[in-house]
């Protein structure tokens, strides 16, 4: 379990604003901390991570205390157990795929040591004919992939992911989340992850922290956070409005779900509040779809 | 989509399915679907729920309707407006002071001769019916 009491006086350009955040993430879960630019999303993930000092507090992670400002204790960032992941994966360009991942251990002996660790890693993110070639060969889901690993190798008790998939296209999304899905499911990592993306959050978050101006406003599943009912269908899809045609008495809306368009036939009343680009939730009883085998 | 809201009066369950009777309007409707009292927490009788369902799965049929039909949900009304395009139209329809919309092709609109003031069933199957609480 993280215990995390954090507060810091931040400087924006719109001025200071006071960070207090008060919460308890749930070991083993990916939680997103959901919140618009200067919220003090990536003050909070930085100061887990040790990289900014805050001015009171107390980080206590699996019984072992990160920081408590009462008894002067704050661990520097390589004593934490910690993957952090940024948006620009930030790899080291002299090292192979390889490399990169075994420079994540302490010494080369931890490393060698690891080997399996390794295999198992560059296996799973499906890199093993890329695993001897250097970051600037790669693409970007492709370093995004190495990037994941390297945060994994070493089985931190906290993984940070700050926005990681928002530089990729939308398909490379997809895959970077599936592998995402895949690596917790095989490691149970406890994950904090900064995201904007409400379908994102949907697939791959178990519980949303919703952080304005410093403060937690709102916590609890994606559903209960970003809708707004709680509807009993059991066909339930976020997606996206592409785009919303009228044809006759009824409309049709296109929504892009994952990587699939969706259509969904509306009524003038359901779609008075609807734009594209607006999040929804398309939503159907299980009695409705028919199912075969491909 | 159509709103109804009403309050629970009866839940019969299996150990996935429950079959629910919903009383609105002094009508009882039936609404079925997969969760039970355990797994859903509003399958309570006496709780207040929302029942909401698509315009396209409402049946009309002129009332008094007298044939043998398996849809459990018979909601009498009466048709307040009617437009008329190609292929669909859009029937609004008074029931006990509840709008509902019922959106059929256009032949069987037709073929029905609705009017305006006209006495009509609306139809909807227990499993087109979904809770919101």
């Amino acid at each position: 379990m993280l215990e995390v009491q954090l507060n810091k006086t931040l400087m924006s350009a719109q001025g200071t604003m006071k960070l207090e955040v008060d919460t308890v993430i749930e070991p083993g879960k990916i939680t997103t901390l959901f919140g618009e630019s200067g919220a003090g999303k990536t003050s909070v993930l930085r100061m887990l991570a040790g990289l900014l000092k805050p001015d009171g507090g107390n980080i206590v992670v699996n019984g072992r205390v990160w920081y408590n400002a009462a008894q002067k204790i704050a661990l520097p960032p390589q004593k934490r157990s910690i993957g952090y992941v940024f948006q620009d994966y930030a790899l080291f360009p002299n090292m192979t795929v390889r490399q990169n991942l075994e420079f994540a251990f302490a010494s080369k002996k931890i490393a060698r040591q690891n080997q399996v660790q390794v295999d198992q890693l560059v296996e799973l993110v499906a890199l093993q004919s890329l695993q001897h070639r250097k970051p600037h060969t790669l693409s970007g889901g492709q370093c995004q992939r190495v990037a994941l690993a390297r945060a994994l190798v070493t089985q931190p008790d906290l993984l940070l992911l700050d926005e990681p998939l928002s530089a990729l296209d939308q398909t490379m999304r997809q895959r970077l989340q599936d592998y995402l899905l895949q690596l917790h499911q095989k490691f149970s990592p406890t994950i904090l992850l900064v995201s904007h993306d409400v379908g994102e959050i949907f697939k791959v978050s178990h519980q949303v922290l919703v952080l304005e101006h410093g403060h937690i406003t709102q916590k609890g599943t994606p559903r209960q956070v970003f809708a707004q009912q709680q509807i009993s269908g059991k066909f339930q899809v976020v997606g996206k409005v592409l785009d919303i045609v009228t044809e006759g008495v009824v409309y049709i809306v296109s929504v892009l779900a994952g990587n699939e368009i969706i259509k969904v036939v509306a009524d003038a009343s359901d779609i008075t509040q609807l734009n594209p680009g607006d999040e929804v939730l398309v939503v159907s009883k299980a009695f409705n779809p028919l199912i075969r085998k491909l | 989509m159509n709103h109804l809201s009403g309050h629970i009066t009866h839940i019969q369950s299996q150990t996935h399915l429950s079959l629910v009777q919903v009383l609105v309007a002094q009508h009882t409707l039936q609404v079925l679907l997969i969760d039970t009292p355990q797994t859903a927490d509003y399958l309570q009788t006496g709780q207040n729920i929302e029942l909401l369902f698509k315009e396209t799965e409402v049946l009309l049929a002129l009332a008094p309707f007298s044939g043998n039909i398996s849809v459990p949900n018979q909601l009498p009304c009466t048709v307040q407006s009617i437009t008329e395009d190609t292929l669909l139209s859009k029937v609004l329809l008074d029931f006990d002071g509840y709008q509902i919309v019922s959106i059929i092709t256009t032949p069987a609109l037709q073929q029905m001769q609705l009017a305006l003031g006209q006495q009509v069933v609306a139809m909807v199957k227990a499993n087109e019916i979904m809770f919101a609480s």
